[in-house]
């Protein structure tokens, strides 16, 4: 599972957890996404491993429903 | 006879023996008589042994979907962008003011740019891949992180 949230400066950013991290996905996302930002829980598949264009990503705010950054 | 206990079982008795290992635990700076109670912790140690001590390290894996393959008191890893990367802490620092070091496995032409406007804060380091032949960030294989601070 991957955490997405989109950054004040618009970009998207995912969020891997550790194999340490003993926590739920949702408790991870409320202590590592910034404070006050959106976010989604998604399945790793979600996510391009194709990083040619990573810089141009995007999501749409209203589909970042599962919770706010802490 | 000197003794050193662990509780209250005597676990040393051989007087030399006993004031030598009782020397060095006293010189972690949590331990300052014959007894010690409890459990060593490398998140809990204070004084000089927790300075001393590095209180975070990754190895993660920049390409592809970004993921940490090793570590130590991080939560998680952020991939923010091509080359620059974010690394959470699970028991934070107690300031922003800690030093945190990366290294790369690639090629000489990167250098790693780390915390470069000092406002990541005590929860996270920022890390940046920057290849100065380019003058731009760029992925890498394997990035190594080690965090000392308060």
């Amino acid at each position: 599972m991957r955490i997405i949230y989109k950054r004040k400066d618009g970009g998207v950013s995912v969020i891997s957890p550790s194999h340490e991290w003993t926590g739920t996905m949702n408790e991870l996302a409320q202590k590592d996404v910034p404070t006050g930002l959106k976010y989604k829980i998604v399945e790793d598949s979600v996510v391009p491993s194709d990083r040619s264009f990573r810089s141009a990503w995007e999501v749409d705010e209203a589909e970042l429903t599962d919770g706010v950054g802490a | 006879m000197p003794t050193l206990k662990m509780g209250s079982t005597t676990v040393l008795t051989d007087t030399t023996l006993a004031n030598a290992v009782q020397d060095n635990l006293t010189r972690l700076g949590t331990v300052t008589t014959g007894t010690f109670n409890g459990t060593l912790d490398s998140t809990t140690f204070s004084g000089d042994a927790g300075q001393r001590t590095a209180k975070a390290w990754c190895n993660f894996s920049g390409t592809g979907t970004p993921s940490i393959r090793a570590s130590f008191n991080c939560s998680s890893l952020t991939d923010v962008d091509v080359g620059r990367w974010e690394v959470n802490y699970t028991t934070p620092m107690s300031s922003q003011y800690h030093a945190p070091v990366s290294a790369q496995g690639g090629s000489v032409v990167h250098a790693m740019v780390v915390n470069e406007d000092q406002d990541a804060g005590a929860g996270k380091c920022e890390i940046g891949n920057y290849r100065w032949d380019t003058g731009a960030y760029n992925d890498t294989g394997s990035v190594y992180v080690i965090v000392f601070g308060d």
